[in-house]
């Protein structure tokens, strides 16, 4: 008799766990579509060394130092996603 | 001489009314999501296209006006002095085509690299920005090579994004030496990457496959559990390349990456879909499916077993069903498969994610301690669409079959 009961509280455990699960996978989405990762409509990667608007465009000397040529390769073979 | 009555050779019986309702039912199903799916498309293709020139004037320093020329763009200042060049390159990463410009100086200097649309898991791809993966580009000569693992620094935990950054700027680069510098480089070399995740890969597939056809439990048993931890280990927390909605979105967009440097993708989906079709099996989830394996190391720790209650089936499978048909719909829709995604699979493998990701992670770990596979069962946006490549098999074989017999009383 004890195996009804249990399963009476498991039931609506995991009716609540699915939900609150779903509920978390809709903000995973609206998180994934955050204006600032978006980069069509709001660019978040600019490493140009240049400003955006043409208005205020001012020439900047080329950057050298950032040139790695000597360093040796660190890709660990580890993948994403 | 009378002839005695026909008899039926199928009797009807009493469920069979339900079951004809219930097949009916599943084939306007199947085709009401492909129509959804082939929608989603429709609109994603009508909307996708967009101007990469105005991208060109801010990777030129100093420049204020740009002009086209071939395929890249000459950039000058006030007084109309020629101060840069800008190309635009496009190559796959993990979600889709990453398209870029990219500026160099008259010399042929990289000034800048600026991503003008990619189609990643955006928490994976933020990984890029906060690593400084471009800033590597920056200051390098046209004939720098930009090569990963060679010349960059791939970012660990994002190498397909790092892969298609590198690939599309070399594509830029190119054009912009060949169209504004005048100097021919050698082809892109592209070496066809066949390593340990793709041998593992195949092994799964032969040893799953025999191991299912086996006839004793217990050496099924046992192969299995070699299987899953096999696949726990290697393609989750060594490699992270376990099947994902984004593959899938990624697959219908017609995003199909460079089988050179992503033979793995084709091996995953291409065996997946292969043995579905030919045999009716899935061979990934309960065979080598990493977080699958997670769930059910938990489970064998805490005695945990399968539970799913009568009452709600329906509506549980719904709710699965709904979440994958939602991400793909999505996922086509907005033509960014990364967006779709909402598998826990990179947290747990890369220890990476958003809060939301560690207490959606959090949850399922919690619930596999007393359900057995609680994600699989409920939430895996895969089940579902395994499923329904196997029964759009059933009913087109059906099909076949009812065509045949048809053909063979005419």
């Amino acid at each position: 008799m004890a195996d009804p009961q249990r399963k009476d509280v498991r039931q609506p455990l995991l009716l609540i766990w699915v939900a609150v699960c779903v509920s978390l996978v809709a903000l995973v989405w609206v998180d994934n579509f955050r204006p600032d990762v978006n980069t069509a409509s709001q660019p978040a990667f600019i490493r140009s060394t240049a400003p955006a608007s043409a208005a205020t465009a001012t020439p900047t000397p080329t950057p050298t130092t950032l040139a790695t040529p000597g360093e040796a390769p660190t890709q660990d073979g580890t993948d994403d996603h | 001489m009378t002839q005695p009555p026909a008899i039926p050779r199928h009797p009807a019986q009493p469920g069979d009314n339900a079951r004809t309702a219930k097949a009916r039912r599943q084939r306007w199903l199947v085709l009401a999501t492909l129509l959804a799916v082939m929608l989603a498309w429709v609109y994603g293709w009508l909307t996708a296209g967009f101007d990469v020139a105005p991208e060109a004037l801010a990777v030129i320093p100093g420049a204020s006006r740009v002009e086209a020329r071939g395929s890249i763009y000459l950039g000058y200042d006030k007084a109309g002095q020629l101060v840069g060049y800008a190309g635009h390159g496009e190559a796959p990463g993990y979600g889709g085509p990453i398209t870029l410009v990219v500026g160099l100086d008259p010399a042929g200097a990289v000034t800048g690299v600026r991503i003008v649309r990619q189609r990643e898991t955006p928490s994976f791809f933020r990984l890029l920005e906060r690593e400084g993966y471009l800033d590597q580009f920056e200051g390098q000569p046209f004939d720098a090579g930009f090569q990963l693992g060679r010349d960059l620094d791939a970012v660990s935990g994002a190498t397909f994004s790092s892969e298609g950054v590198a690939a599309a700027t070399r594509q830029a680069v190119r054009a912009v030496a060949a169209e504004g510098l005048g100097r021919e480089l050698p082809p892109d070399p592209t070496p066809i990457r066949f390593g340990i995740p793709e041998v593992v890969l195949i092994l799964l597939y032969v040893v799953g496959y025999i191991g299912h056809k086996l006839r004793s439990a217990i050496w099924r048993t046992r192969i299995r559990w070699a299987t899953l931890i096999t696949g726990l280990v290697v393609i989750g927390f060594i490699y992270t390349l376990p099947f994902t909605i984004t593959q899938v979105v990624s697959l219908l967009s017609g995003y199909w990456p460079d089988w050179h440097t992503n033979l793995y993708w084709y091996l995953l989906l291409g065996g997946i879909a292969f043995v579905t079709t030919v045999d009716a099996k899935n061979p990934y989830c309960s065979w080598f499916c990493p977080f699958g394996a997670f769930q059910e190391c938990l489970a064998a720790l805490s005695g945990a077993r399968h539970y799913r209650p009568r009452r709600w089936n329906a509506a549980l499978t719904w709710v699965q069903r709904g979440l994958a048909g939602s991400a793909i719909v999505l996922g086509l829709a907005v033509r960014r498969p990364g967006v779709a995604g909402y598998e826990p699979f990179g947290t747990l493998f890369d220890l990476r994610g958003t809060p939301i990701q560690w207490i959606f992670l959090g949850l399922v770990v919690a619930a596999s301690l007393v359900i057995y596979r609680p994600f699989c069962n409920y939430l895996c946006p895969l089940d579902p669409v395994v499923d329904f490549v196997a029964e759009v098999r059933r009913q087109v074989r059906e099909l076949w079959q009812k065509w045949q017999t048809r053909s063979a009383k005419t």
